[in-house]
């Protein structure tokens, strides 16, 4: 269900752990009061030392998106999140530029572009 | 702290290697040892296990200074593989078994299996890539808590480099062993790696983990004017800096270690042999 | 302890099977003239050898002390230098006082100059040129006028005019060589 993260990239691996879990969760592919696999297992999932699947639980537990519970593990928090507001959005954007015959990584290249310069 | 190493200081004849290397490595951690050839990087491993000894400075493994008993504890492959004359891979493995308390046939066997190592024959008849892969089976396969590689990528060739170094990164977070591991081959230990030191001329640089050294710096163009932190030095047309703020985009590994090692070029007339 | 000897005398066998064994052999021949020549060529191609063609790396790296390193070879050495001569001693028909002589004899010759090959290769010379040289000017100094009136016949390793004279020298030889040897090892 994880995708590794990519050593090779710029972005520190713990904060590519933290957005690969939002991504799960936005998709709904992990639900609410899920129990995220154990700090070991990510390890191995995402190819990272511990410590670094620790520091990306711990700033998830700060921007309330999982919860830690004593001794039993990780668990995605209960959220007001606009999970399903954000993916039709996307999905409704991203209809209309297939119909304009639009790449993908020209699309890419354009959102960052506009993302930074808004 | 598994492995402590302070201020250590080497020199073969009048020629000093080692300048007051400092490094620490933690429990679980793959820690690698990044620089150009010539740097020290065999030197502070061969001081670590003692094969050679300081002129000065302090080593400690698992908070002791080394000895053998220690020693059953660290498996070692060495920069020049096995070098024992008329062995064949069988006598090697026979000794491994007897001095590893701790012995992991099953895991020696799949290796050799899966790579067909020839242990029936003599040792120097092996290529040196396969010299390597009996070497480091018989690391894995100690059962030590630490394990210390030379190069460990050097001779093999690309597929197999990716594969061995993905079996080395899982097998230690699974068993959670300590790695440090030396190499120029930025690439590799960028997969693999944690923590890491870049070394030149006897000296660290820096070291970190390589999260915290990707937070703390930031690759900014090279015409901007305001410069947010200390430089450390330029790449093509933009600039390594450290500093805390949110500017420009995050170095990645390779580009921390080369600006860090351009950080001294005017020392190194002939620039650093590194493969990037 | 036994494990790491064994080991080491294991790789040693392996290594070596055909020198030891020619030297072996040679080394029955109960009379100390002759088993000087074997005891040298063996010992040479011992520590020294390998400290010598930088192969110590290899062993350092396995879970061996310089110590354990350097003791292992001697033990082995003197094992075989002990267990040809009795065997010899014991073909040939030797009497015990005789052969008590003769064993301690070639122990002091294989202790003194183990650790005068020892400390060749550790000061940067080598392990065969330099102790063979040192062998002939401890015969000739031995050899010099009358064995009666020449007193460094009687403590020469070589010569060895009375085994007892020889022994502390040999063992003080030994113990230098596994002083530097321990603290410092060989720079190469």
């Amino acid at each position: 269900m994880f995708a590794r993260v990519n050593k090779h990239d710029g972005v520190p691996a713990y904060i590519q752990i933290m957005h690969i879990i939002k991504k799960e969760v936005f998709m709904g592919r992990i639900k609410e009061r899920d129990q995220l696999p154990p700090v070991r297992e990510l390890a191995e999932i995402f190819g990272v030392n511990m410590n670094t699947v620790m520091k990306a639980l711990e700033r998830l537990q700060l921007e309330g998106l999982v919860e830690a519970e004593h001794g039993v593990g990780y668990f995605i928090k209960e959220s007001e999140i606009v999970k399903e507001e954000v993916l039709s959005m996307i999905r409704k954007v991203v209809r209309e530029l297939k119909q304009k015959d639009m790449d993908l990584e020209v699309t890419k290249l354009l959102f960052e572009e506009v993302w930074r310069n808004d | 702290m598994i492995v402590r190493i302070e201020n250590l200081r080497k020199s073969f004849g009048s020629k000093p290697v080692l300048n007051g290397i400092s490094l620490g490595v933690n429990e679980g951690d793959i820690y690698a040892i990044v620089g150009p050839n010539g740097a020290g990087k065999t030197t502070t491993l061969r001081c670590l296990y003692g094969d050679l000894s300081p002129e000065a400075g302090n080593v400690e493994v698992f908070g002791r200074t080394v000895t053998s008993k220690e020693k059953e504890n660290m498996a070692v492959l060495t920069e020049d593989r096995l070098t024992f004359r008329r062995f064949k891979g069988e006598d090697h493995l026979r000794i491994w078994r007897m001095l590893y308390p701790r012995w992991n046939e099953k895991v020696f066997n799949s290796f050799a299996m899966h790579y067909n190592l020839p242990l029936g024959d003599r040792v120097n008849t092996y290529s040196m890539g396969m010299k390597t892969l009996l070497h480091l089976a018989m690391v894995v396969a100690s059962g030590a808590d630490l394990l210390i590689l030379d190069e460990p990528t050097q001779n093999l060739d690309p597929v197999i480099r990716q594969e061995v170094m993905n079996v080395l990164r899982d097998y230690a977070i699974q068993e959670n062993k300590t790695v440090i591991i030396s190499s120029h081959e930025v690439f590799d230990l960028e997969e693999i790696a944690h923590s890491f030191a870049v070394i030149l001329e006897g000296k660290v640089l820096y070291n970190d983990t390589i999260d915290g050294a990707k937070e703390k710096h930031r690759v900014i163009s090279r015409e901007s004017r305001h410069s947010p932190g200390e430089v450390i030095s330029t790449l093509g047309n933009e600039t390594l800096v450290k500093t805390s703020e949110e500017v420009g985009r995050y170095p990645t590994f390779k580009e921390v270690v080369l600006a860090y090692l351009q950080s001294k070029k005017a020392f190194s007339p002939f620039g650093s042999k590194l493969t990037l | 302890m036994i494990k790491r000897i064994e080991a080491l005398f294991m790789k040693e066998v392996s290594e070596k099977a055909g020198r030891l064994a020619v030297f072996s052999l040679g080394l029955l021949v109960p009379f100390y003239q002759v088993r000087v020549i074997f005891m040298f060529l063996l010992l040479v191609g011992l520590l020294p050898s390998d400290a010598q063609h930088k192969r110590l790396g290899s062993l350092l790296a396995l879970p061996f002390s310089r110590g354990e390193v350097f003791w292992a070879s001697y033990l082995f050495l003197i094992s075989i230098v002990s267990v040809t001569q009795l065997i010899g001693a014991s073909l040939f028909g030797f009497s015990p006082a005789f052969l008590g002589i003769n064993l301690l004899g070639s122990i002091n010759f294989a202790t003194a100059y183990f650790s005068i090959a020892m400390l060749s290769v550790m000061a940067g010379l080598d392990n065969i040129g330099i102790p063979f040289l040192v062998l002939i000017i401890d015969l000739i100094m031995g050899g010099i006028g009358n064995r009666m009136t020449n007193l460094y016949f009687r403590f020469s390793p070589a010569h060895q005019g009375n085994v007892l004279y020889v022994l502390p020298i040999a063992l003080g030889l030994l113990a230098v060589a596994a002083f530097i040897f321990t603290k410092r090892g060989v720079r190469r």
